[in-house]
């Protein structure tokens, strides 16, 4: 009977959190602003209208392109059903943390292949430019992982991101929460890596990637990315507070809050040049290994 | 199977114990299908390459290997050895009518007998210990002393590294490579330097276990030449040079396993080593197979567009649907992502790295985890940079435009091994039970270790393996939302969105240099060579912008090495006059000094 | 008590870290003077028996000294000269933000071996404190500008002043206040100096005080 419920109640989170996560995201830059600025729900609005609708396909691309952004969603997708929500994943064995980063690594690889089907020099831009940032996010993810895998003794996400016996010191914490915070920045395209809402290609990152999906595709790719986001938020609160994570409302509240956040950041901050984003990322990797140090002291 | 042999110390002695079987598999099926593509590929060579001897150099390497990995008789190790060797030189210098061919053969052979020296050298170290060349004997001898083990170490860790490439023994490996016809640098690559790798694991199983320092001093070794080829392979432009670095990163990948592998020996961990070097065999089939398949797309591009500059293909995909269908497979395979084989191993790497259970070098070995990972997303740059350029887009020469499918003949083999990485990938249970058997012995575990071992790897494997195969059906399912919805709508195709520009060329697309170069902006700093002539004056005349990459270990330090070499070699060059009364000379004086000293 | 004077050293060894790779003077000077407010409230929340004047004292002391004080006389020496940034350091920040992480697990490494008692032993105080200090010394060594050798001078001193934390609580306190002076005139000096050499060469990279051999 719980796993009835169990379920369903997952897939509806998987639904309908990460689109209203972009439109808390949205409305606080807005109300900061002083604008009303769109319904929270608006994203979840444009992907169901995007659905609906026609393609228009660059003449240049091939199948890799339409093949692009199936096969990134899909990697999110599964990728999703490794990490606890609330309760247990899906899925769940020893070693799926390390999973987990290459199926994002997969949903990045073919979105980069797509972007490169069209022959835009702006897209090989983006791709370049996401390729660059996210090989150097990821070394400080796996740090990050690393110690929580050796505090927990298990390499599943599932064992790492719950409140075990052992208590993961504070500053420890505190290092890879800050860690995680600037990789969940770059790896989503956020303030002060990237600037999704610019309006000139030559300085976008992930946007520009995607300049040439339409219809269903573009509902993917947008779908795949606000899932992406809201996941690695998951990953975050867990990390800061394993023991209350596993309550349903906790988890959405303070997601939500986690939207507001990023928001605020987005609202007080510039973006980073982009010859200056590899240091931030190589900080992240820095204060993943100081956390590492300290967690194994 | 023994035969006698009228060598000295040498027998006939074969043997197929797992190792030897999972390397033998390796060359069997690598070696049937570059034999087969090559046949097409010298047809449609159009003659440039000599048939006779490219056959026969290929037949001997491919024949060659097959023995190795059996021979149990250091002789005959050692012949099969420099056969091996010399078909390759003859493979790599095929096409002997161009300079750089000739240069690259020459550097290779000097490298590959260097290498042979130190073997000589170590297995006279392990017979004057032994008294036999068998290497049952060599197990069975009395230890070696410590000097003579550090001296064998090392002489067997520059003969193999020579020739699997480890930094900085590397530096033939991409010259030769790109010198030789696809086919064989596919034998090469994908087979032949794991030739390398077979001999170290075989003497790791006969000298036994290795210090604490020589292993991490492995993994260190191995970390390096990952890094070090994924970074410069990133940087190519020459597709077929780019591939032979991307073997110098994976070669540094499996050193870094087998060296996890040696560390858990020597702390008395046979898990732990059984899972190293099961991951160090694993990676070496994967590699075997996606290296193969890479370096035969990279010759069906080369034959169709007749270039290897990558920033001269483009748009491939459309005129050349299979080799571009198979490439993408492999391109996935050998970044190591998850539907496919090469992420097997690696996994299983990350796993050995992250779950040791020392707490004190747990910060080593997840720094080393970490590389592994910075490793993997150079990996991503440089194969979407090579998949992108070559196959996607629009050409960017014309001959590129022009280029088409080859016969089924070339085709095939490459299904065959696209089939394979992406079997693996699926069901690796198979591959893994079979790197599992062939680690055994090397890792000294006892069966109850070993059993467990492989039922808690195999069974997570294949639940990786079960997680890929949801990935595809997942996005079939996708797929067909996709299409069922767009079939009611209208689908339109339009020119790229060129941010409002409309005249678009295809030389406006983004190149393969500055694609790779955020990522490697931060490290290349002193790498690239630049010669920039920069416009001057209002009417500026001609400016030409020209980088290149040249190799460090190649170009910089071997030259400060052999410099005074040099010198000293050219004392005794006095010597050589090149007059037949000289030599009779010699001879006379050779002939009498040596009957003053006898009689 | 414990959890959050752990929390305030990591504080204080990211503050340095965060100095490293920055190149702002200004950013730097307010990552001092963060730092030096950590410091002073450290001994308050390091777990202890009781409170007695003297920390209080010493708190009051090196909070108002190093957190606001040396900060107002290095931002004014700064705005004398109009140097904004530190453009050309000897090592980039890159790479001396990955030195600076290396040379905090050598820290860790050394602190596990001195020969200290166990409960000092165990505590990050030490590890921290020699970490502060490399990265001090770092600093002093790959930079150039006159103001970044003093913040890098700075941190060297603040890492001296943790280990002294480390080792005993209150005995020598008298002893850190004449450091702490020390230290104060120093960077009055320095601040004067530096204003020199600006007014001198129009640059205040020390480099050029190597011409003046000649």
């Amino acid at each position: 009977m719980e796993t009835l419920i169990f379920i369903p109640a997952v897939l509806f989170f998987l639904l309908i959190m990460p689109p209203l996560m972009l439109g808390l995201i949205a409305k606080t830059k807005a109300f900061v602003s002083g604008r009303r600025g769109p319904p929270v729900f608006q994203p979840l609005h444009d992907i169901l209208k995007l659905l609906g609708k026609g393609a228009v396909y660059s003449e240049t691309s091939g199948w890799i392109f339409r093949l692009g952004p199936v096969i990134s969603l899909s990697a999110v997708l599964m990728a999703a059903s490794l990490v606890p929500l609330f309760g247990a994943p899906l899925i769940s064995f020893n070693g799926d943390a390390i999973l987990f980063i290459y199926l994002l690594a997969l949903g990045r690889f073919v979105t980069i292949l797509a972007a490169l089907d069209t022959g835009s020099s702006f897209e090989g831009m983006g791709a370049s430019r996401e390729a660059a940032f996210s090989s150097y996010a990821e070394p400080a993810l796996i740090l990050i992982f690393a110690s929580l895998a050796i505090h927990s003794g298990s390499l599943s996400l599932n064992r790492m991101f719950s409140s075990g016996q052992r208590v993961f010191p504070a500053a420890s914490v505190l290092l890879a929460g800050s860690g995680l915070l600037i990789v969940l920045l770059a790896e989503n395209s956020r303030i002060p890596i990237d600037d999704p809402n610019t309006h000139l290609e030559l300085t976008m990152i992930h946007e520009v990637m995607v300049l040439d999906h339409s219809g269903p595709d573009f509902a993917f790719i947008l779908y795949g990315a606000q899932l992406k986001l809201m996941l690695m938020g998951v990953l975050w609160i867990r990390l800061l507070s394993p023991s209350w994570a596993a309550n349903p409302f906790f988890l959405t509240l303070s997601l939500c809050g986690l939207a507001i956040f990023i928001g605020a950041i987005e609202s007080s901050m510039a973006r980073l040049r982009l010859i200056r984003v590899p240091q931030l990322l190589i900080a992240a990797v820095c204060l993943a290994a100081f956390g590492l140090i300290l967690a194994v002291r | 199977m023994i035969y006698p042999w009228s060598l000295p110390g040498a027998a006939f002695h074969l043997g197929v114990d797992p190792l030897s079987a999972a390397f033998l598999f390796l060359v069997l099926v690598v070696g049937f299908c570059a034999g087969i593509y090559g046949e097409g590929y010298l047809s449609a060579s159009s003659g440039h390459i000599a048939k006779a001897p490219a056959r026969f150099f290929f037949a001997t390497l491919v024949i060659s290997m097959a023995f190795l990995v059996c021979a149990r008789n250091a002789v005959l190790f050692l012949v099969c050895w420099e056969i091996m060797a010399l078909s390759a030189f003859g493979l790599v210098s095929l096409e002997h009518q161009k300079e750089e061919v000739r240069k690259a053969g020459k550097l290779y052979l000097l490298c590959t007998h260097t290498g042979s020296l130190c073997l000589l050298t170590g297995f006279a170290f392990l017979w004057r210990n032994a008294g036999s060349f068998e290497f049952s004997a060599f197990l069975a001898a009395k230890p070696l002393s410590m000097f003579e083990r550090a001296s064998v170490f090392w002489l067997f860790l520059i003969g193999f590294g020579m020739k699997a490439g480890f930094w900085p023994l590397h530096i033939w490996l991409q010259e030769a490579h790109p010198a030789a016809p696809s086919h064989a640098s596919a034998a090469m690559s994908g087979i032949m330097i794991e030739m390398g790798l077979y001999g170290l694991l075989r003497f790791f199983s006969i000298l036994g276990p290795v210090s604490i320092s020589a292993s991490v001093f492995l993994m260190i070794l191995g970390l390096f030449t990952a890094f070090f080829g994924i970074l410069f392979a990133s940087m190519q432009r020459d597709f077929k040079r780019l591939l032979a670095y991307s073997s110098i990163e994976n070669i540094g990948i499996i050193l870094a396993a087998s060296g996890l592998g040696c560390y858990g020996i020597s702390r008395g961990n046979p898990a732990l080593s059984l899972l190293g070097f099961s991951a160090a065999i694993l990676h070496t089939l994967n590699h075997g197979f996606f290296k193969s398949l890479m370096f035969l797309s990279a010759g069906s591009v080369y034959l169709a567009t007749g270039t290897r500059d990558i920033e001269s293909c483009g748009g491939l995909q459309k005129i050349m649907p299979g080799v571009s269908a198979f490439t993408a497979i492999g391109s996935l395979a050998i970044c190591g992502l998850p539907p496919l084989n090469g992420f097997t191993g690696e996994w299983l790497l990350y796993c050995g790295f992250l779950q040791m259970g020392y707490r004190r070098e747990i910060i080593f070995f997840s720094l080393a985890a970490a590389v592994l990972s910075l490793i993997g997303g150079l990996a991503v740059i440089t194969f979407s940079k090579f998949y992108g350029l070559v196959f996607l887009g629009k050409a960017r020469s014309e001959s590129a435009q022009k280029a088409k499918d080859p016969s089924s003949l070339m085709l095939i083999p490459m299904g065959i091994l696209a089939s394979l990485c992406l079997g693996i990938g699926l069901f690796p249970g198979l591959a893994t039970k079979a790197a599992f058997f062939a680690a055994a012995d090397i890792s000294r575990s006892t069966p109850l270790i070993f059993s467990a071992g492989l039922q808690k790897w195999s069974a997570l494997l294949d639940a990786v393996g079960l997680m890929g195969a949801m990935v595809w059906l997942l996005s079939a399912l996708l797929w067909s939302i996709k299409k069922t919805s767009l079939k009611k709508r209208p689908v339109a195709r339009e020119m790229t969105w060129g941010c409002g520009f409309t005249a678009p060329t295809p030389r406006m697309q983004y190149t393969g240099s500055s694609y790779s170069m955020p990522a490697t902006r931060i490290i290349d700093g002193p790498l690239v060579k630049k010669e920039f002539h920069s416009p001057n004056g209002y009417w500026p005349q001609s400016s030409s912008f020209h980088s290149r990459v040249p190799d460090p270990a190649l170009d910089t330090w071997l030259p400060k090495l052999t410099t005074p070499l040099e010198g000293l070699i050219a004392w005794p060059k006095k010597i050589q006059r090149g007059k037949l009364q000289f030599y009779l000379l010699y001879a006379a004086a050779f002939l009498i000094v040596i009957l003053l000293w006898k009689l | 008590m414990q959890e959050l004077s752990q929390i305030l050293l990591v504080l204080i060894a990211l503050f340095s870290f965060y100095a490293l790779g920055n190149s702002s003077l200004i950013g730097c000077i307010k990552i001092i003077a963060l730092q030096g407010m950590c410091l002073g409230l450290l001994p308050l929340i390091i777990d202890r028996q009781g409170f007695g004047i003297q920390i209080l004292l010493i708190a009051a002391g090196m909070f108002i000294l190093k957190g606001v004080l040396i900060p107002r006389v290095l931002s004014y020496a700064i705005r004398e000269v109009k140097i904004r940034r530190e453009m050309e350091p000897l090592i980039g920040y890159n790479a001396s933000l990955l030195i600076g992480v290396f040379l905090i697990g050598i820290s860790f490494i050394l602190a596990s071996r001195l020969p200290l008692p166990e409960n000092i032993r165990t505590s990050l105080l030490v590890p921290v404190s020699l970490s502060v200090l490399m990265m001090g010394m770092l600093m002093m060594i790959v930079r150039v500008k006159a103001v970044t050798q003093v913040i890098g001078y700075l941190m060297f001193e603040n890492g001296i002043y943790l280990f002294g934390l480390a080792i005993s609580y209150q005995a020598p306190w008298l002893i850190e206040m004449g450091v702490l002076l020390d230290v104060f005139v120093a960077v009055f000096i320095m601040g004067i100096v530096i204003n020199h050499i600006a007014r001198a060469f129009d640059s205040i990279n020390t480099e050029n005080l190597t011409n003046l051999g000649d």
